[in-house]
């Protein structure tokens, strides 16, 4: 505990000398000092990779969706801005969206889409301009939201190394360096696989 | 002390035919924090009875905690009070904590309480920028908001969001601090200070801002304690009262900071109290990053805390309980309290679970909310002008008082 000092003014303070003068001098010498204001529209911002921008579709190499319309982005967006109509492709992953709506003027960018997503299908851009003239034209397609992996490298990175959680348990490089390219290759239930995951976590499941 | 308020009332009344005017103040006005209606019935310049009506901002936020998932409502108690975002999850994070049994390991705790300061920083420092505005000094207000602005890159470049970050999680945190981002928030928490000292030249020993402030407002303790008044504002009134060293939490104990307490509670000693608790939050910054513990960001408890990433992509264990988490999560019967030292006071969630995968009941007790009942007893009999600089003063923030 400490008491806060019980201060009176002193006489010059009382008079405004200190106050003017000091006040000037402060001000002159802010004016030679450097600029701590960004020109913004001439100057962008430049966001590091954990940034939270607009979230996108991550598109695979032939400009496929990578989503599998499992819904769990849908359900666990808070402003409810995700819609999703999935349907069957003869690809791999059997299981495509045929629409992907986002409301950007919905989206709050919390990144929790992006967190509970198996198939790394939807990330947050470094997108952080949205202008648009009507409401129409905050509602995402697929076509606008689908963006080639390549241009969402740093944020995929930093998901696989901010998601993996335990720093003492070492991560699953070699499949998850699998992961992009055809979504669920890897993915096969063997009995050893479901004997490890048992071992590694116990009865707490 | 004279009543200022009665030299200001008209001398003739007598003669004169005058009447109580009721004027309202606010909610567009641009010194009431925010949405808040004031009605002030006046006599001359005199407050005679003053109302606020609340309601502006109401969202519905604990109505809305029984119809969504319990991750789900992290979100909503980010927009309580949005000056400092981080301090309602971390509040609401010991809550559920609390009700589910998880144990957070040191090091998230320890990243929890540095960004819990950030926080109290932000906060204090739009308040002190906001309050000196509406009397008048306008320099404050930018050197505020330049200390802010460093403090919101650095938090922007850990959690990505510069206001309602989404970045505490039940268990845990998000995402790891990085050692070059801890050194350059050390390096700011040890410059910061200074800055303090800066503000305190500025504004201290100001004529204009010391009368406005000096003895105007005064509140003793046993009015604070009767209105149930937390934070800075009961601290300011002479009550050495804070949750950090009262009830500590999240590993409160382990750092050493004193609590600024004010000697008359005046509007003048709650500006002092502040601005000294600014300089132990920087200190408290420090400590818990220097003494940064090794290990997990993230309890190692599988039912509530999601697997990791990479095992979801390749492992049918790992995606399945990655779906029920997220879709399931259901924390055990039963009821939990868990209140921090928030910025503007005490910030408790008090929640009750059925069992089931949204709560059947919450609660925010609200710091904003509690501390406007004082601004009635405050006002009454003084001059409009000082309404302005009692409202500044106490520090509320209406996203928290309507919820």
């Amino acid at each position: 505990m400490v008491l806060v000092k019980n201060r009176t003014l002193t006489l010059g303070e009382r008079f405004y000398f200190k106050t003017v003068f000091f006040g000037l001098i402060y001000t002159i010498k802010n004016i030679f000092k450097k600029k701590i204001t960004r020109c913004y529209p001439e100057e962008k911002l430049d966001p590091a990779p954990s940034f939270h921008g607009v979230p996108v579709l991550v598109a695979d190499s032939e400009g496929n969706p990578k989503c599998v319309a499992c819904g769990l982005c849908e359900f666990v967006c808070p402003p409810i801005a995700i819609t999703i109509h999935g349907t069957e492709t003869d690809r791999p992953i059997e299981r495509m969206p045929k629409r992907f709506d986002i409301d950007m003027l919905r989206c709050i960018e919390c990144g929790y889409c992006e967190e509970v997503c198996p198939e790394e299908a939807i990330v947050m851009s470094q997108d952080y301009e949205l202008v648009g003239g009507n409401r129409h034209d905050f509602k995402w397609g697929l076509d606008q939201l689908l963006v080639p992996e390549a241009k969402l490298k740093p944020r995929l990175e930093y998901i696989r190394k901010t998601f993996h959680r335990f720093k003492s348990e070492p991560r699953d490089e070699a499949t998850a360096a699998s992961v992009p390219g055809v979504g669920g290759a890897g993915r096969t239930l063997d009995g050893t696989q479901v004997h490890a995951a048992l071992e590694r976590y116990g009865d707490n499941y | 002390m004279t009543n200022p308020a009665a030299t200001l009332t008209p001398k003739a009344k007598g003669d004169l035919h005058t009447e109580v005017m009721t004027l309202n103040m606010g909610p567009q006005h641009p010194s009431t924090h925010g949405v808040l209606q004031i009605e002030l019935k006046l006599d001359g310049e005199t407050v005679v009875d003053m109302d606020p009506v609340l309601g502006y901002l109401h969202r519905g936020k604990e109505k809305h905690a029984e119809h969504i998932t319990w991750q789900q409502w992290m979100v909503m108690t980010d927009r309580l009070d949005y000056l400092a975002p981080l301090q309602g999850e971390f509040g609401y994070a010991l809550a559920v904590e609390k009700l589910c049994g998880i144990e957070v390991p040191e090091r998230a705790q320890a990243i929890r309480v540095a960004i819990a300061e950030c926080m109290r920083l932000t906060a204090h420092l739009v308040w002190f920028g906001t309050s000196a505005l509406e009397v008048g000094a306008i320099t404050p207000f930018f050197l505020a908001f330049r200390e802010r602005e460093d403090l919101f890159d650095l938090l922007d470049e850990l959690t990505g969001l510069r206001t309602n970050q989404e970045f505490i999680r039940f268990g845990g945190v998000k995402a790891d601090l990085e050692p070059d981002w801890v050194r350059r928030l050390a390096e700011w928490a040890h410059r910061f200070p200074a800055c303090v000292d800066e503000y305190e030249l500025l504004l201290s020993g100001n004529r204009i801002w010391y009368d406005r402030a000096r003895n105007v407002g005064t509140m003793d303790a046993d009015l604070a304690m009767s209105l149930g008044m937390t934070g800075p504002n009961l601290r300011a009134a002479g009550v050495p009262h804070d949750l950090r060293k009262a009830e500590p939490y999240s590993g409160y104990e382990k750092y050493d900071f004193e609590i600024p307490v004010g000697t008359v509670g005046d509007v003048y000693d709650r500006y002092l109290v502040r601005l000294e608790e600014m300089r132990q939050s920087a200190r408290i910054i420090w400590q818990a990053l220097e003494g940064l513990p090794e290990g997990e960001f993230m309890a190692r408890d599988y039912r509530y805390v999601l697997p990791p990433k990479d095992r979801v992509y390749t492992s049918m264990e790992e995606l399945i309980y990655q779906f029920k988490i997220v879709t399931d999560m259901r924390p055990p019967k039963g009821e939990a309290y868990a209140g921090i030292e928030g910025a503007k006071g005490e910030l408790g969630f008090y929640l009750v679970s059925d069992g089931g995968t949204c709560s059947y009941r919450s609660h925010v007790r609200a710091p904003s909310f509690v501390n406007m009942m004082a601004i009635k007893p405050l006002c009454l009999n003084r001059p409009i002008a000082d309404v302005v600089a009692i409202v500044g003063s106490i520090d509320f923030v209406m996203g928290e008082c309507d919820r």
